[in-house]
């Protein structure tokens, strides 16, 4: 690519601070950009990169780095940090000016990085984020005294708030680093970095603490009611419950919630499959269309609802505040299986997908723990799950109450603890295996309440929808144009009795799989659709219902794979089919990114053969115990 | 005839989609740098190589994960200590 023209035009503006201070939406303010936000930390793994034009025309490559207490890195995202700051990055240029965004309710935290990384010798300036809030509750300092004792401009930054950067960017306008002379100089590779000695660190400290001095910094009392809710929501029984009872509710929600839009969807794709039935003459193109892509991608795009209202309450209690304070409950638990405080925030990203989950484990500094929380991380219920569960649930969980609960709801829930327990179940063995494993407290910074950010909502939601989209239209529109072409050809023998699909390839691969599975309950249709699953775990609902919509003659099949299932599949193998979505690995992104972040293939080959092993063995036992049980 | 061509066009697209988003990253970006090269300036390099390398270009967080558009992650390699 072209990086030296866009160098050569742009001037690199680094975004360093600690952790939780807003870098990540400054970015996004700054460049339009919609990367993920969190009112927690950690969320920043690698650096991101966005543009943007100032009002002199001149314009602006903003790189967003992972917070960092100092530049000598104790994880390999604080690295990151630390090798793009000194140039030290190959294919990476130095950025020309480092805006060191420093949380105005925490000040004494940043002041040490702010010294720590003047000595960069680069153009610094110094954004005050979140001064609004810090203004509301009381914080006070001298902000012309601070830029004197800095030597670097200080301005007040507003990150979600519109028009909040535009004192950022003005200093950066006028800036003097912005002549081309300074600012190449300043990008050149610092050679002569070193760590700070003990010695330099201690006096950094009190530095920083005659600074905070000097300026008059006032930190207000914590208001009482924050402290009241953290007194409840963090208690060790009552907070344990609450956190139990919010997932609860969360679940509830999800089928109550998406019921009539999820009418409203599958009433539009019969619609479409009705016209085009009516429109097209009999042939291959209407087979095509009718059988193969709005069978199986309507068969999806269904469960968007539940998706959205599911990332709706995520991104809420995220924004709140309340997260690192479940991080908090969580811990002693962790812990005692083994499993760094740390590995909460990865864990949890996993419920989104397993993706960035195990990206984020980068925030751990200790390999073993790190390591143990990647093998287990695809246990976390992720949200291409959802779509395989609520197929299922729907068609054999009766809808009727269970006292004050909603019995497709419990199950849900239920579902989404297994793989908790599993996950910690995992990490245990792990632990054991591993004599001399010691435990690493958590330390976790934890900030203020607020009310969730509605335009963080709004771009949550958004990118959650954009991405389930994305992948109905490529790879899930793509698998079904595939399956269905596996499922029409060869075409049956003069004389065939039985349904088309039974002759046609994908008939053949399923009744070779069937000798695999059949002893955990799992009939041919079911053995084709874990093919194309592998890719990702909701194309096999897609496959069912393009397999079902093939199987037979009636039109309406196309459209209605939750009741055709319901009469076709025993209620055992419906929930040794769970069982086994509990455990399968069935993802090849994932292992990808294991491959790439634990640099081998023993990891992940380890970790897709201890899944697979369990998804069999617990399917097997569900299927046999709820045969027992007459759910034959 | 023009409905098995329509479909028969449709599933080679598939594939071709299919074999691509499977690909692993690394091999995706050399790919299309490699490819890059040897087109000479015009509009084949211009309007469908560099696009489609712009989304392969290392991307983090969640732009990393499978779901996303750029699918594509390649670690920048770390620097010799001097």
């Amino acid at each position: 690519m072209d990086a030296s023209v866009i160098a050569a035009k742009d001037l690199r503006v680094a975004l360093v601070g600690l952790p939780n201070c807003g870098k990540t939406a400054l970015f996004n303010r700054l460049t339009g950009s919609r990367q993920k936000v969190a009112n927690y930390p950690g969320v920043t793994v690698e650096r991101k990169e966005g543009h943007f034009v100032g009002p002199s025309r001149r314009r602006y490559l903003v790189l967003d780095l992972p917070g960092t207490y100092s530049l000598s890195p104790t994880t390999l995202d604080e690295a990151i940090t630390r090798d793009v700051a000194l140039g030290r990055l190959a294919g990476e240029q130095r950025p020309e000016v480092v805006v060191l965004v420093a949380d105005a309710t925490h000040l004494a935290l940043s002041l040490r990085l702010v010294l720590e990384v003047k000595r960069l010798g680069l153009p610094l300036v110094v954004a005050l984020n979140m001064s609004d809030l810090a203004r509301r509750r009381g914080y006070a300092l001298d902000r012309e005294r601070l830029s004197r004792e800095l030597g670097a401009p200080v301005v007040e930054t507003v990150a979600v708030a519109a028009g909040g950067a535009d004192e950022l960017v003005r200093e950066l306008e006028r800036s003097g680093a912005l002549a081309p002379a300074v600012a190449s100089a300043a990008a050149a590779p610092a050679a002569d970095w070193r760590d700070p000695t003990p010695e330099e660190v201690r006096a950094s400290h009190v530095e920083a603490a005659r600074i905070l001095k000097a300026i008059g910094y006032r930190v207000p009392l914590r208001s009482r009611a924050a402290v009241q809710f953290d007194q409840v929501l963090m208690h060790p029984v009552g907070g344990m419950l609450i956190l139990a009872a919010l997932l609860f509710f969360v679940f509830q929600a999800v089928f109550a919630w998406a019921e009539a839009p999820m009418e409203w969807i599958d009433a539009g794709v019969a619609s479409l499959a009705n016209a085009l039935n009516a429109a097209l003459p009999e042939g291959v193109l209407k087979s095509l269309l009718v059988d193969g892509i709005v069978a199986g991608v309507g068969s999806v795009l269904v469960f968007l609802p539940q998706i959205i209202i599911l990332f709706f309450f995520i991104l809420a209690l995220e924004d709140s505040g309340y997260l690192p304070r479940a991080a908090y409950l969580l811990d002693r638990v962790m812990g005692s299986v083994g499993l760094s405080g740390r590995a909460f925030i990865p864990l949890l990203s996993s419920f989104a997908c397993a993706i960035p989950g195990i990206m984020a484990t980068r925030t751990i500094p200790n390999v073993r723990d790190r390591i143990a929380t990647i093998m287990i991380a695809p246990l976390m219920t992720c949200s291409a799950r959802l779509p395989v569960y609520a197929l299922l649930i729907a068609a054999f969980i009766p809808d009727r109450a269970v006292g004050w609960m909603n019995l497709q709801g419990l199950v849900m829930f239920a579902l989404y603890f297994a793989g908790i327990v599993s996950a910690l179940a995992v990490a245990w063995v792990m632990k054991w295996r591993s004599k001399g494993a010691r435990y690493h407290p958590l330390m976790l910074e934890l900030p203020d309440y607020q009310w969730p950010n509605l335009r963080n909502l709004a771009f949550g939601l958004w990118e959650r929808v954009q991405i389930f989209m994305v992948r109905v239209g490529g790879i899930i529109l793509a698998m079904m144009v595939l399956l269905w072409f596996l499922s029409s050809y060869p075409a049956p023998p003069p004389g065939a009795t039985g349904a088309p699909i039974e002759y046609s390839f994908a008939g053949m691969l399923g009744r070779a799989l069937q000798v695999v599975f059949a002893p955990i309950g799992f009939n041919w249709q079911i053995s084709i659709a874990l093919v194309p699953g592998l890719a990702a775990r909701e194309v096999a609902v897609g496959a069912l219902g393009t397999v079902y919509a093939m199987s037979g003659n009636d039109p309406d099949l196309a459209t209605t794979l939750t009741p055709v299932i319901a009469q076709g599949w025993p209620l055992a193998t419906a929930l040794a089919l769970l069982a086994w979505y509990v455990f399968a690995p069935q993802c090849l992104s994932t292992l990808a990114v294991v491959k790439r972040e634990t640099g081998g293939w023993r990891h992940p080959l380890i970790m897709a053969g201890y899944l697979f092993g369990l998804a069999y063995l617990a399917a097997f036992v569900t299927y046999r115990v709820a045969l027992a049980f007459g759910g034959g | 005839m023009l409905q098995q061509l329509v479909a028969a066009l449709a599933v080679a697209a598939a594939a071709l989609y299919t074999a691509w988003a499977l690909t692993p990253a690394r091999a995706r970006f050399t790919a299309l740098s490699r490819l890059e090269a040897a087109l000479g300036p015009g509009p084949l390099r211009e309007r469908l190589v560099r696009p489609l390398l712009k989304r392969a270009l290392p991307a983090g967080g969640c732009a990393s994960c499978g779901s996303a558009p750029a699918a594509a992650h390649v670690p920048p390699r770390r620097a010799r200590e001097p």
